[in-house]
């Protein structure tokens, strides 16, 4: 603002001093001078391109925004100077008018570019190669040489009044920056008819652009993540989808419907990124070697490409409102596959709509919990690995069913430890025990324990009945029961018999292939045996692996083998 | 005082107006991709209305400038505005015309001359300046009576084959992009060369069965080249190709070769060797050129002068026509070797031989049916002129080894001329006389044409007719 402000105060205090320093008959002299000197530093930004005066003078505060008017303003203004310094009367009314007529124009048709060639540039999305900006830079060029020359003709005209006195042909100066400006007009017009036309070509050319790119960069897309709002939390699953492909290796890409969303949607790392802010561009990105495409939300726009009922569609519904729901609303029929939160809640949503097919709604679980390996211990030294559920909430009780028979657990662990550590003491007192191959001495490391892991981080977030397990397995005379507090994937991964307490984990760990003891409430699912504490018979007997659930995956690459098979060559080169 | 200056801005004006209507028209022509015109690139009514628009404003104001008397600086600068502006709409013409090929092109390319047409021949060939390997095919493709088209990559071959106005030819401004505009119908794709851009169409369009043809049939390296492994069927003349390709270790499955003749030899008159000839007799000496490579240097024309010399002197009369290979006129040695060549052929000859060097346009089939005598060099003309029964010399290229023989079998149906020449008047004389080698020509005649019990270019068009089969069988 300040050198805003020592601009104009300069400029009206030289306009000032000229004007009281000019005798009305003769504008010669010192008067004359400073009249001069004034038209030219009126004239002088308007040289220069916008951007190149508010790098000189800085950012022009709100009040003086846009620039292009204060700096027409500021040579309407030495043009009234040059009138007062001029004489009485006004002897040059044409050329005041025609000059900031033409600097507008000239001004006006630089921004008329600069903010059509942005928008029409996404016209030619989403092909990769269109080449607008040529355009929009030779155009921009023209107009602000067009619009320097509507100046030097303002300048010149000023100059030529201040040293020669009124002249008719002054006017001619005024014309001539009217012309430049409407040359700068018609050059804009032109050039943004070009880009227009040059963007439909190229958005009509996407399709082939893209299978080029495709081509020759890292082969064509397999799967396409449909992302059709603007840059929200929703993106976040967008970005997990395009990590955990990649990962895989399958070669997805993003489709933005919002470009907005562009900048955010680039930093994901998926191997595409490709904008369609219009509808014109969408059967450009329906790729023939896509195979599945996944939303992240039921977006308005997402039916715009469910219609290529060439792919499969499938929504993933872990966030949102719509995760919460009962059931799974009419709207989302489009979809072929709907990914559920849980399985439990998958399992209500196929409960809830009994004539559908189940198989629609799938589950996922991406956590890559270890499977089980082939020569697993299966037998008395196999770790038995529990997941305590999380504390009580008003929504997720933990049954008393369960509650028992974990605290069975624990007991039986607890015995089974006093029982060792006797054995050991014994052992101690009498002396190393001759070796016996079908008896072999056991040490504590080889004996089944009991890994736990209590869900919160913080041992005060545990409730009531958390602690008398955790006193437990705290002391330290119970050796055979180890715990952490966390997630319960690093236990999963450790353990060889699986301790399910939920229907969700019994889904998700029927997926590991390892033997599964039920210990929740109820029946055990399917496939599955619940925990005895009171059976004489042991853990690892008891324990059974059961079949995977078919509508579960655990990775990108099951699932589309599984939804959206590849389709088999038919018929060879010419079929 | 004042007309001077308006008459001078007037036709200023008018001048820069049909400077820039040129440019824009040359615009037009540089940046054309079918031999369709609808595809050429066109102002709209807006580019048409601003360029009027800009010319007639100019005129008013120099009119007004001129009834208002104004100082002459006011007509430069009015002409001066008018230039720049009609500058830039040239030169945003020229951006767009250039940018808008690819969607001219594709839009073309859904028209009935294109968008039916199963089948097209892919050409291109940097060092050409013609695109005379298309010419050798045309007729042929021609006659398999199915439309095609030409696919073209440099300009000046595309400018040809528009200008000439016989073949329907695109022109791919981006090799890139282009493949993939390609319409759908489109089955089977010709090569006449091993040019390093084919490999681009082949990766771009594996649907498409890719044929190569070749340009010719020699010894030459060029006719056993590993690059037409790439390809999906081989079209080759005869037995002796396919065994050229083997023992050059170029092993490429038997059934991936068609033979299909050589269809271009319709065009040669056969002669037994017992026919009576008419004097004078015409010989014809057409050396190959000097190629890129060492290994491809198979060129008499160091020796060409000499050749002439030997011919000149014959006992009897002849007709000598030299008739260079087209891509010896690039040669940078091409004038001091045309020079000695004419020198030669101004010889006066004892027996009142004539010569005369062939430069114009006249096929090489066409003297084949003048010729009593070919001289040549290891080259696709020494199979071709095969096919006329007639006999032939061979002058042995410079770096020839006794090895080379093995991978040269049509030698034995010629006359050999040595390195130094030193037995071609002996040749000549065998050649134009008794003509000993009759018989092994005819066997290897029938080992380089395998069609020769079909009618003349029957085997190519039902190997054509074949791949356009719905049930087509490519390996």
């Amino acid at each position: 603002m300040k050198h805003y402000s020592l601009y104009l105060l300069a400029l009206a205090v030289l306009a000032l001093v000229a004007i009281q320093t000019t005798t009305p008959m003769s504008v010669a002299g010192f008067g004359g001078a400073i009249a001069m000197v004034c038209v030219l530093l009126a004239h002088l930004p308007t040289f220069l391109p916008v951007a190149m005066v508010e790098e000189f003078f800085g950012k022009a505060p709100a009040p003086l925004q846009p620039l292009d008017v204060l700096l027409t303003l500021v040579v309407v203004f030495s043009w009234l100077m040059v009138e007062v310094v001029d004489g009485p009367g006004w002897s040059n009314p044409l050329t005041v008018l025609l000059v900031p007529l033409g600097l507008a124009m000239g001004f006006g048709a630089v921004r008329v570019n600069s903010r059509l060639a942005a928008e029409i540039a996404r016209h030619a999305a989403p092909n990769p190669v269109s080449d607008i900006q040529q355009l929009r830079q030779v155009t921009a060029r023209a107009a602000y040489i067009l619009r320097a020359l509507a100046a030097a003709a303002s300048l010149i005209t000023a100059l030529w009044v201040l040293g020669a006195g009124t002249d008719v042909a002054s006017a001619w100066g005024g014309a001539g920056a009217a012309l430049c400006g409407a040359a700068a007009l018609v050059v804009v017009g032109v050039g943004v008819n070009a880009m227009r036309q040059q963007a439909r070509g190229a958005g009509q050319m996407a399709g082939v652009a893209l299978s080029h790119m495709e081509h020759i960069t890292q082969g064509p897309a397999e799967v396409i993540l449909y992302c059709s709002n603007k840059p929200t939390a929703k993106h976040d699953r967008i970005n997990k989808l395009a990590a955990g492909m990649v990962a895989e290796g399958l070669r997805c890409a993003i489709v933005a419907r919002e470009w907005q969303s562009l900048k955010l949607l680039k930093s994901f790392g998926a191997t595409y990124l490709w904008p369609v802010p219009f509808l014109a561009g969408i059967s450009a990105v329906a790729r023939p070697d896509v195979r599945a495409v996944f939303y992240t939300h039921d977006g308005v726009k997402n039916g715009h490409f469910t219609r290529f009922n060439q792919f499969r569609h499938i929504l993933e519904a872990k966030t949102g409102a719509l995760a919460r729901a009962e059931s799974l609303p009419q709207s989302v029929s489009m979809y072929d596959y709907v990914i559920a939160p849980s399985p439990s809640v998958a399992a209500a949503w196929r409960a809830a709509d009994s004539a559908a097919d189940p198989g629609r709604i799938l589950t996922t679980d991406f956590s890559k919990l270890a499977p089980a390996m082939e020569g697993d211990p299966q037998g008395a030294l196999a770790n038995v690995a529990l997941f305590l559920p999380p504390p009580e909430t008003a929504y997720t009780p933990v049954p008393a069913a369960t509650r028992t028979a974990i605290q069975a657990l624990f007991r039986h662990y607890q015995a089974a430890s006093d029982a060792h550590m006797n054995a050991l003491t014994y052992q101690d007192l009498i002396g190393p025990v001759p070796s016996n191959k079908s008896r072999p001495r056991s040490s504590l490391s080889e004996i089944s324990r009991l890994y736990v892991s209590f869900a919160p981080g913080d041992t005060d977030a545990l409730t009531l009945w958390h602690k008398p397990l955790l006193a437990i397995a705290d002391d330290e005379d119970v050796p055979l029961i180890s715990h952490a507090y966390g997630q319960p994937k690093t236990i999963w991964a450790e353990g060889q018999i699986l301790m399910v307490a939920t229907y969700d984990q019994a889904v998700i760990l029927r997926a590991t292939g390892k033997p599964l003891l039920w210990i929740g409430e109820g029946p055990a699912p399917e496939g599955m045996v619940a925990y005895c504490p009171s059976s004489a018979v042991p853990i690892h007997e008891q324990a059974r692996p059961a079949a995977p659930d078919p509508h579960h995956f655990t990775s990108y690459r099951a699932l589309m083998a599984n939804v959206a098979p590849v389709a088999s060559a038919a018929g060879g080169k010419r079929g | 005082m004042f007309l001077a200056p308006f008459l001078i801005a007037l036709v200023a004006t008018a001048a820069v107006h049909a400077a820039a209507a040129w440019w824009e028209a040359r615009t037009r022509r540089d940046t054309q991709v079918t031999t369709d015109p609808a595809s050429d690139h066109r102002l709209d009514k807006i580019g048409r209305a601003a360029r009027l628009g800009a010319l007639g404003v100019t005129f008013v104001l120099l009119l007004g400038a001129f009834a208002a008397q104004a100082p002459g600086a006011v007509f430069a600068i009015a002409v001066l505005i008018f230039a720049f502006l009609r500058g830039t709409l040239a030169q945003l013409d020229r951006i767009a015309a250039l940018a808008n090929r690819e969607a001219r092109l594709a839009s073309a390319l859904k028209g009935p001359a294109f968008n039916s047409a199963q089948m097209a021949l892919f050409f291109s060939a940097t060092e050409l300046a013609k695109p005379d390997h298309v010419y050798t095919w045309q007729n042929e493709l021609d006659q398999v009576g199915e439309p095609w088209y030409c696919i073209t990559v440099e300009p000046q071959h595309f400018r040809a084959l528009k200008d000439e106005g016989r073949i329907q030819a695109i022109l791919l401004p981006n090799l890139g992009v282009g493949p993939y505009l390609l319409p759908a119908a489109l089955k089977v794709l010709y090569f006449v060369n091993n040019a390093q851009k084919n490999r681009m169409v082949l990766r771009a369009l594996p649907r498409l069965t890719h044929v190569q043809l070749l340009h010719g049939d020699s010894d030459k390296p060029p006719s056993y080249s590993p690059l037409t492994k790439n390809f999906d069927l081989v079209f080759v003349a005869g037995q002796m190709a396919i065994d050229r390709y083997a023992r050059n270790g170029v092993h490429i499955p038997a059934d991936r070769f068609r033979i299909v003749g050589r269809p271009q030899v319709a065009a040669i008159e056969t002669r037994d060797s017992d026919a009576t000839r008419s004097a004078p007799r015409t010989v014809i000496y057409m050396p190959t050129w000097r190629g890129f490579f060492e290994d491809t240097q198979f060129s008499s024309l160091d020796r060409a002068d000499a050749v002439i010399k030997a011919v000149m002197a014959l006992p009897e009369k002849v007709h000598l026509i030299f008739k260079p290979h087209p891509l010896s006129y690039k040669d940078p040695e091409w004038p001091a070797f045309k020079a000695r060549i004419k020198a030669a052929l101004g010889v006066k000859s004892a027996a009142g031989s004539t010569g005369e060097i062939s430069e114009g346009a006249a096929a090489p089939f066409d003297l084949y049916n003048q010729a009593d005598l070919l001289i040549c060099d290891i080259s696709s003309v020494m199979i071709d002129f095969l096919y006329s029964n007639k006999p032939l010399l061979t002058v042995l290229p410079n770096a020839f080894k006794e090895a080379d023989r093995a991978n040269t079998p049509s030698l034995v149906a010629s006359y050999e001329v040595a390195r130094d020449l030193e037995n071609l008047e002996a040749q000549l004389a065998a050649s134009l006389g008794e003509d000993p080698l009759a018989a092994q020509r005819r066997n290897v005649r029938a080992q380089a044409f395998g069609d020769l019990d079909l009618a003349p270019g029957a085997a190519f068009r039902e190997a054509c007719l074949a791949l356009l089969a719905d049930d087509a069988a490519v390996p």
